[in-house]
């Protein structure tokens, strides 16, 4: 019974073709919780820390975390992941196929990217390209029809992750194998789903460079690594089935990559073998950054993990919120900055 | 009507054969020649009744207290079938006084209640949830998706590592704060009720109630202590209260009798007085039940104010008869007399407080109308007992000689008692004005701090009950260690079948909770959206970054099947949006349905309709909302109906002035008591300020009558007023005490609203006393003008006054 209305409710309701149109376009309010809110990533620009979180929220601290501004932001959607190529020139990604580009630091946002024009794009190109005629037509055809299938979709899935290795050039990766590549500082965007080995179309969350490589990670274990700048990203070996959350460079010329129900593993030999890193048990850990010359892990209970050059947790940081931690930076004065999903949380440095 | 004690019209008749049978109007004759004919009926009416009294029942009916037709409560009602969440339902909060509840003694007692109460009846067992009940459970998410149970494992056995599985599953489980404190020393029984018991028969309150005693009596020791929340819970106690009240009766009965006596020193006649005013509460219970009418924790008043109105019409009539057989006239003779004198004036009264009562029908409130209708049954019946049974009971017994005596005595010595003396200052220009100056100045400062008059009630909790009562420590309990407030503001979110699960849909309804997460006093919001963005999240492997509402209708359909179901109707058309309030006062009600009335002004459409209000306080917004227009409403009605009545009776806009002015000198009063003593205008204080006004009137109808008569022969206000106070002044002194004696009971009343009332009428009643003695005086010295008659104006007055 309970089936049958909901197959019911499914299709009473399949055009939504021009949903969120709304949430899209409309600024975000001020924020009900204040820094409290719904945070999703922080990163640092310059002096200055820069994070975003639900709603279209985007707060910016100048004192190292203590007090947090809101900035204004041309949307409501959920913004999930922020990266800066330098302190003024960042980038924001999120829901709905949202990116959003500052030149100031982060105190005031533009659109470069909505997910109806990304899927557009992504149509168009693939088309193009298999008119042209180059490269495999059978792999095209599946991008044309991939790109079909995300237009008709209409802009409901995110971009989970962005990283500018030059103010020019940069990624940014999202659900189901969205990939698309700028040189142009986000004025252009190329779709990049044809380098990228990911024949399930699998989530992907998490890119980052280390040295010169450039790291993946998404779901169900996967982890893809492009030796040649980005042209082109291949499988790794992976030692794990569950989804991977990200990728970061660890404090001893390795590689860690992290996620679900506690999983943390460990590479020495820039992704070709991993063995897994022991750290206090968590559901799973969301967040992971090089920083002040440790990596740390932030988890879903709150814990947060400061772990040794082998890769093994040395130091559990004390925290006193148990909400789930979903971004770490550094403040310039040493502090670790954290977001929860119960907002903005600092740790002084004497811990 | 003249009311001069002695002269022509009166004369001093001690033979019944030197009076004239025929004499005094038709009523008279009827009532005074065929008076065996009117005790027998009066007698018989009263067996009648009195059996009829023996089936009143005491109830206190959730649905009769809320304004039916208010939109807000029409809407509430046209969907409650479909609102499972909002319905009625009782909490049970069980504590270990001592340790935690993950301990085995402690599940197992919890067990022992959670079974118990499953099979009292009236509880939807389907929908009641605690850690034993099978739809309490978990989840997980695993590499595989997502993985839950039931929070009591299947394999429970009470060891250790049960208990530590117990915990985990709590834990995952999402009921913090909801099924088991934060603080993991209690835990939390939740009970939806039926309306209707299976066989069709209404749920009984106090039976529900008892039973709950029942169980805490049970399982409560030192080790355990247990908590319960709820309409059924609150109404249960409220009709224990009733029951209690029977006894303040029992004072209030005593007391007035005792007045009485101290007044005239005659046992038969206060007797007799005491009698009438039993016989008038036995005739208004009696049709009553015979109405099929139940007493509830508001028409309990009435019995109250018809015995206190009958004990003061009552005295009147007997005050009348003691001074004419005083005077030496037969027993019988002196009974028509006071007949022929009072019985316009009283019925004059008797209709200004019928009118006050009857002003109450226009509040749509079902509890105010059935006490508007008792009431009104109430004084009616007094007419009968009071005005003409009591001075044909009279006229068999008369009064004992030797109070009659002291009656008159009283009257003919030639010095003034005191406080008469003091009184009639006030017909004096200097005390008039210092009077007049001062109430002028003390109106101003009464109604700047009536301004601040709040609507609604303004304690947490049940405001029914008093803030120390069981039930609100109960509440108090629960309120502090879970999350969810008791005060609930929920908006129905109607879509077209099918429709709930939409993208559109769940994107408005998200907008709405934002709106109302940004009203000040609006705790917490929950509704299906916000579930949707956190299944969402748990369906992409509980990653936060997929915290949002996709536009994805099969995912957002699929969160369906995970959503509890007090979150969306059968047929998904429906969509509770829940507010959680910090209190219940009437600012934030207002700021709560304004937020929800301009969300709907901009988004309501065919497909999506947003409708205020369920939830308790949902229902307190539409009970303020028809209070706060009622109450102004109400002192319109009132107000009319006492000048017109006046001018009626007085036949002078200066003399209506003169009555009324007083009165709205203690209707600012009333409002500023309010604002000091902390209680707002609500279903059980409006009545209070109509009965007020309705009641209070009738002091200045006695009084200014008088006193305009005496003035019309020409007498100057002073000898006027001096008049009329030794005739009637006593007995306005002894009505006002008496009235406000009898309510003032009340304060000790285990319901509050109920103790509120008893303060404010016990106030009205004695500072409308006051103003009818000092401040009508003072009124009448500037507004009128001691008139030369000539024959013929005396002689229209004396044929009007005298009442035909």
């Amino acid at each position: 019974m309970k089936s049958q209305l909901i197959c019911a409710a499914l299709l009473a309701a399949s055009a939504v073709a021009d949903a969120g149109v709304d949430v899209v376009s409309r600024p975000a309010e001020p924020a009900i919780y204040g820094s409290h809110s719904v945070m999703l990533d922080v990163a640092r620009a310059g002096n200055r820390l820069v994070a975003v979180g639900e709603r279209g929220i985007v707060l910016v601290s100048d004192d190292s975390g203590i007090n947090w501004k809101q900035s204004p932001v041309p949307t409501s959607v959920s913004l999930v992941k922020l990266a800066f190529a330098t302190s003024d020139l960042g980038w924001a990604v999120g829901h709905f196929g949202t990116v959003l580009h500052t030149q100031d630091g982060g105190k005031t946002w533009e659109r470069q990217l909505g997910g109806v024009q990304a899927a557009k794009l992504a149509l168009q190109y693939f088309e193009d390209l298999s008119q042209k005629g180059g490269g495999d037509p059978q792999a095209l055809a599946k991008q044309v029809a991939d790109a079909k299938q995300l237009v008709d979709d209409g802009p409901d899935k995110p971009f989970l992750d962005v990283f500018f290795d030059t103010p020019q050039h940069g990624f940014i990766v999202g659900a189901y194998n969205l990939i698309f590549s700028t040189s142009d500082g986000g004025k252009s965007w190329v779709p990049w789903q044809d380098h990228v080995d990911n024949p399930r179309g699998l989530h992907l969350y998490a890119i980052h460079q280390i040295g010169t490589d450039w790291y993946i990670a998404g779901e169900q274990g996967l982890l893809l690594k492009s030796v040649d700048g980005g042209q082109s990203f291949r499988a790794l070996k992976s030692p794990y089935d569950g989804s991977f959350f990200g990728v970061t460079p660890g404090s001893a010329s390795d590689v860690l990559a992290f996620g679900l129900r506690g999983n943390v593993f460990r590479s020495t030999d820039n992704g070709q073998t991993w063995t897994p890193a022991r750290t206090t048990i968590s559901p799973t850990w969301n967040a992971g950054s090089l920083l002040n010359g440790a990596v740390y892990l932030g988890g879903q209970d709150g814990q947060l993990d400061r772990l040794g050059r082998e890769g093994d947790v040395d130091h559990l940081v004390k925290t006193a919120s148990a909400a789930p931690i979903t971004g770490i930076a550094a403040a310039p004065d040493g502090a670790l900055v954290l977001s929860r999903m119960g907002g903005m949380d600092r740790i002084p440095l004497n811990q | 009507m003249d009311t001069n004690t002695s002269g022509a019209e009166y004369p001093v008749i001690s033979k019944l054969a030197d009076f004239d049978r025929s004499s005094g109007s038709l009523g008279e004759r009827l009532i005074f020649n065929n008076r065996l004919l009117v005790v027998i009926l009066c007698l018989a009416i009263t067996l009648v009744l009195a059996f009829e009294m023996t089936h009143i029942r005491a109830n206190a009916s959730f649905e009769r207290m809320i304004p039916r037709q208010q939109p807000y409560i029409a809407n509430y009602l046209a969907n409650k079938s479909e609102l499972s969440g909002v319905g009625n339902s009782v909490r049970i909060a069980v504590a270990a006084t001592h340790g935690t509840i993950l301990d085995a003694g402690y599940l197992q007692r919890l067990q022992k209640i959670n079974d118990e109460v499953f099979l009292l009846p009236g509880v939807d067992r389907a929908y009641m949830k605690s850690l034993w009940t099978p739809n309490t459970r978990w989840i997980a998410v695993t590499e595989e998706g997502l993985d839950g149970g039931t929070v009591m494992p299947d394999d429970y056995d009470g060891s250790a590592a049960s208990l530590a599985r117990v915990r985990a599953n709590i834990e995952r489980s999402g009921e913090i704060g909801q099924l088991v404190a934060a603080d993991y020393q209690s835990s939390i029984i939740a009970i939806p009720l039926l309306d209707r018991l299976p066989d069709g028969s209404p749920l009984d309150y106090r039976q529900l109630s008892l039973s709950l005693e029942q169980v805490r009596a049970k399982y409560q020791d030192a080790d355990l202590s247990i908590h319960i929340v709820g309409f059924a819970k609150v109404a249960g106690d409220l009709i224990e209260g009733l029951r209690q009240v029977g006894g303040f009766f029992l004072v209030a009965l005593l007391m007035a009798t005792v007045m009485v006596y101290w007044f005239n020193r005659d046992l038969r006649s206060t007797v007799l007085v005491v009698f009438c005013s039993l016989v008038a509460v036995i005739w208004q219970l009696g049709i009553l039940a015979a109405l099929r009418m139940d007493l509830d924790p508001y028409s309990m008043l009435v019995p109250f104010l018809v015995f206190a109105i009958g004990m003061s019409h009552g005295t009147q009539k007997m005050n009348g008869i003691l001074q004419d057989i005083g005077r030496g006239t037969h027993r019988l003779i002196a009974a028509r007399y006071t007949f022929r004198r009072l019985f316009v004036p009283g019925l004059t009264a008797l209709l200004c407080d019928a009118v006050g009562f009857a002003v109450l029908m226009i509040i749509h409130i079902e509890v105010i109308q059935e006490l508007a209708i008792a009431a009104s049954i109430g004084v009616g019946v007094l007419i009968f007992t009071n005005l003409v049974l009591l001075p044909v009971l009279l006229s068999y017994t008369g009064v004992g000689a030797h109070a009659a005596a002291r009656s008159v005595r009283a009257e003919a010595q030639d010095s003034k008692p005191r406080i008469w003396q003091f009184l009639d200052l006030f017909t004096q220009r200097e005390w008039a004005s210092v009077a007049l100056l001062g109430s002028v100045l003390l109106g101003v400062a009464a109604y700047v701090v009536s301004t601040h008059l709040q609507i609604g009630d303004l304690d947490s909790g049940a405001p029914e009950l008093r803030p120390d009562s069981r039930y609100n420590l109960d509440n108090a309990f629960i309120v502090s260690h879970y999350t969810n407030s008791s005060d609930v503001l929920v908006t129905m979110v109607k879509t077209p079948d099918y429709g709930c699960a939409t993208y559109e849909t769940q994107e408005r309804v998200d907008a709405l909770e934002q709106k109302l997460r940004r009203v000040p006093g609006v705790e917490g919001t929950q509704s299906l959206a916000g579930l949707s963005r956190n299944v969402i999240m748990q369906m992409n492997e509980g990653s936060p970054k997929w915290y949002e509402l996709i536009p994805n209708t099969s995912v957002l359909g699929s969160i369906l099947t995970k959503s509890p179901r007090e979150l969306f109707n059968q047929t998904c058309s429906i969509v509770p949006v829940f507010a959680y309030l910090k209190d219940h006062k009437a600012q934030t009600l207002t700021s709560t349905v304004q937020a929800v009335e301009d969300f709907a002004a901009e988004n309501n459409s065919p497909k999506f309709q947003v409708l205020l209000a369920a939830g308790n306080a949902g229902i307190d917004a539409a009970t303020n909302i028809v209070v706060k227009s009622a109450s102004r409403q109400m002192l319109y009605w009132v107000y009319g109906a006492v000048i017109l009545l006046s001018f009626v009776t007085f036949r002078s806009w200066r003399a209506v002035t003169a009555a009324v002015l007083p009165l709205v000198l203690t209707s600012i009063l009333c409002e500023a008591l309010m604002v000091a003593l902390g209680i707002g205008v609500k279903v059980a204080t409006l009545p209070v300020i109509a009965l007020g006004v309705g009641i209070g009137v009738d002091y200045a109808l006695y009084v200014l009558s008088v006193t305009l008569a005496q003035m019309r022969k020409g007498k100057s206000l002073s000898e006027a007023y001096f008049q009329a106070l030794q005739f009637t002044g006593k007995v306005v002194l002894l009505t006002g005490l008496t009235l406000g004696a009898a309510v003032a009971t009340w304060i000790l009343s285990p319901i509050k609203f109920q103790a509120d009332m008893g303060i404010l009428l016990a106030f009205m009643f004695v500072w409308n006393m006051l103003g009818a003695l000092v401040l009508l005086p003072a009124l009448a010295h500037f507004l009128l003008k001691p008139v030369k008659v000539s024959t013929a104006e005396a002689k229209r007055d004396g044929v009007l006054a005298s009442t035909k």
